[in-house]
């Protein structure tokens, strides 16, 4: 007996399996993750129920998903836009950590009212991620450096000048310990409504301009056809260096600014290793919503819940960290498979016997 | 959207699957059927063998002993995802919340501002407010010992320190160490390895291994994990752990180690919240306290240095040996050696980076 699995690329995805897809994922990962919940004795309808209805219903829960949602969909969109024009970004993580500490170091030295200050940080931000990304982009189109590499390479060096300048010449000034002064009151962004603070204001915005900039945009065509065949579009008079560095540059600044409304929304002052992986988490919720910048956006969003949620579970059921942790990644896991299965058509055939198709046809 | 995750409703729910608490406490404090109900925050998982699974076996203790009292805890909380879980618990009822290390000062500071009615207390830190304490154990007057007992038993007079990060509370113990061991002798050196991390157990054997290589025959270290003595114990050498007793990892070369006994602070601070008599204060006690101490000797340990180091300790418990008496720290200030500390001793090779 054979068995023969043919993987062939789908021209369209059927809109049955467009949406059902992510749905029928994510309920085959939290039907095997609830074998995991028996074995510590928890109900998973209850547990299920904690991680994303009670969490949702309560203002703490909501408000926290929201708040979480800011960094992630900023860097979700860092490496949403590249991976639109056919490069990975895998280097969010650094831009994010550069711009809160470029955003960081205005608000602690600029003095201007909060009006004016705030906005600088962001741009500031802004530019110290775009910076960074430049640089695998520029690599990647005049040398053709892997950009794979040069930008996670480069996350690690960020990481590095974090943690440098929290113990050298930003240190604050209470104890020896490895952070900054508290930001001023005037270098803080201000609460929109439950603790929600501004961050998700400009997060917002960004993602309506991404979305106009990808749908409505000379610009956005050459990103996507540029993704699709880079060699066509130069064929056609379109610039690489232009184009890569665009993506990146702006994918950069997004990530900045979700790094600086972190701490100047949130934390309210740089620490080392303040960021719990949100540009890393940014790549599979910027696979997940490949194909516009609202579904990164509702990524984000799901991602922010599965954290929180993950926590209330920790906290009101006492279900052990490690074991909210395996949920989160087997949903995340079934979710990237399930993009798989939107992707290509598998057809799956048994062959019996001698009698097969390719001995029995003669010269068919 | 204003619903909030009652104890009670999810008690409902679930059955009785968990110890929560049941009790709408905070009415009744302060007569003595008092109900009190306390959550614990850990920035690792309790089963780390280190500062968390010693924080949970005070946890575990004072549960034990008081029918009055219910605890719950969450564990591997990432400061950045703290505010969270300290909101949670303020919100649910608890009646008091300690939360376990230094980077959640700022999140519990945040939360502790918004529930003015709940207490908080915050380890390691240098914050109070009038509803958040702080608390910390002179843990270094038993690293004064671990390094009496190191000096007196190293051959090659190095010793070597797998320490995490250059921040006050560790370059106590390190100074402290030195310090032990150069009050009976005086030609020891310490040598530290840094990992920048609580707890990375490859770094930390790596940092323990490359300290092999100077010839150091005692090993310390300030971790999470006992991978320092692990690699120590393969080497044949003496280790001292930190934080819980780790004679199982070292073998029979084990010395000592710095342990804690949560239990001794939270025990009191928990009876305080039910007299209704907490304050937020600042809590440095030593080993007289009983809130840290020394482990039990390990088995190969001879006779004269347990007897020399325990009666060093019985000089330190009476009040009549400072750890800094003679070196540069004496006469300092608990602020400047709490959270200022910023250099090594002498008999510590090489300077804070």
């Amino acid at each position: 007996m054979n068995v023969e699995v043919d993987l062939t690329a789908r021209e369209s995805t059927p809109r049955w399996l467009a949406y059902g897809a992510p749905v029928f994922t994510v309920l085959a990962a939290l039907a095997v993750s609830a074998l995991v919940l028996l074995v510590v004795d928890v109900s998973p309808v209850d547990a299920y129920s904690m991680m994303f209805y009670q969490t949702i219903t309560t203002q703490i829960g909501a408000a926290q998903t929201l708040i979480t949602t800011v960094p992630l969909v900023l860097a979700g969109l860092a490496v949403y836009l590249p991976l639109k024009a056919g490069l990975f970004n895998i280097g969010a993580e650094g831009q994010l950590v550069i711009g809160a500490l470029a955003g960081t170091w205005v608000g602690l030295n600029v003095s201007l009212p909060g009006y004016a200050l705030v906005p600088l940080m962001f741009v500031v931000a802004g530019l110290a991620g775009g910076f960074l990304a430049a640089i695998p982009a520029w690599l990647r189109a005049r040398y053709d450096v892997n950009e794979i590499i040069t930008s996670l390479l480069l996350s690690f060096v960020a990481l590095e000048i974090l943690s440098y300048v929290v113990r050298g010449p930003m240190r604050g000034s209470s104890g020896n310990f490895p952070q900054t002064a508290q930001l001023p009151a005037a270098a803080r962004i201000p609460e929109l409504f439950m603790r929600v603070h501004v961050g998700l204001f400009v997060a917002l915005l960004v993602v309506a301009a991404v979305s106009l900039l990808m749908r409505r945009s000379r610009l956005g065509f050459e990103i996507t056809f540029m993704g699709s065949n880079d060699a066509a579009a130069v064929q056609a008079g379109m610039s690489r260096i232009k184009v890569y560095l665009l993506v990146f540059v702006l994918g950069g600044a997004f990530a900045g600014m979700g790094g600086i409304s972190e701490i100047a929304g949130v934390q309210g002052r740089l620490r080392a290793g303040f960021e719990p992986g949100y540009g890393f988490t940014a790549i599979p919720i910027a696979l997940l919503g490949r194909n516009s910048a609202v579904q990164v956006l509702l990524a984000s969003l799901f991602f922010a819940l599965l954290f929180t949620g993950g926590t209330n579970m920790e906290i009101f059921l006492g279900i052990p960290a490690a074991l909210v942790e395996v949920i989160q990644a087997l949903i995340i896991l079934f979710l990237i498979t399930g993009e798989f299965f939107k992707r290509y058509r598998i057809d799956v055939s048994v062959e019996r016997g001698s009698v097969t198709p390719d001995t029995a046809g003669g010269d068919a | 959207m204003t619903e909030h995750i009652s104890r009670r409703s999810v008690l409902k729910g679930i059955g009785a699957a968990t110890p929560l608490a049941v009790a709408g406490c905070s009415e009744s404090i302060g007569s003595s059927d008092a109900e009190v109900s306390a959550a614990w925050v850990y920035n690792s998982e309790v089963g780390d063998q280190g500062w968390s699974w010693a924080h949970n076996e005070g946890r575990k203790a004072v549960e034990e002993e008081y029918d009055w009292l219910s605890t719950e805890f969450t564990e591997a909380v990432a400061p950045e995802e703290s505010q969270q879980v300290f909101r949670q618990y303020a919100d649910s009822g608890a009646d008091i919340i300690f939360g376990c290390t230094f980077g959640y000062q700022d999140p519990m500071e945040t939360v502790a501002k918004e529930y003015p009615e709940v207490y908080f207390e915050h380890n390691t830190g240098y914050l109070t407010l009038e509803n958040m304490g702080r608390y910390m154990g002179r843990i270094y007057q038993a690293r004064y010992l671990a390094g009496q007992a190191a000096g007196m038993l190293t051959e090659t007079n190095q010793l070597g320190y797998v320490a995490a990060y250059p921040i006050p509370e560790v370059i106590r113990g390190i100074n402290a160490y030195t310090l032990g061991a150069a009050s009976v002798n005086d030609s020891v050196t310490t040598k530290v390895r840094w990992t920048n991390s609580w707890f990375d157990p490859p770094a930390e054997s790596e940092a323990a291994s490359a300290l092999l290589d100077e010839n150091v025959d005692v090993m310390a270290q300030h971790q999470d994990s006992a991978a320092a003595l692990t690699e120590a114990a393969d080497a044949g050498i003496w280790a001292t752990g930190y934080d819980a007793p780790m004679q199982e990892q070292a073998g029979d070369n084990y010395l000592t180690s710095p342990i804690w006994h949560w239990e001794a602070f939270y025990g009191p601070t928990l009876e305080d919240v039910r007299n209704g008599e907490w304050e937020a204060d600042a809590y440095w006690k030593g080993i007289e306290s009983g809130v840290c101490d020394i482990d039990d000797w390990g088995p190969e340990v001879p006779q004269e240095v347990r007897d020399e180091v325990g009666s060093t300790r019985e000089e330190i418990v009476d009040g009549s040996l400072d750890v800094w008496a003679g070196s540069k720290f004496e006469g300092e200030s608990d602020e400047f050696l709490f959270q200022e500390m910023n250099s090594y001793v002498e008999g510590v090779e090489g300077e804070v980076p």
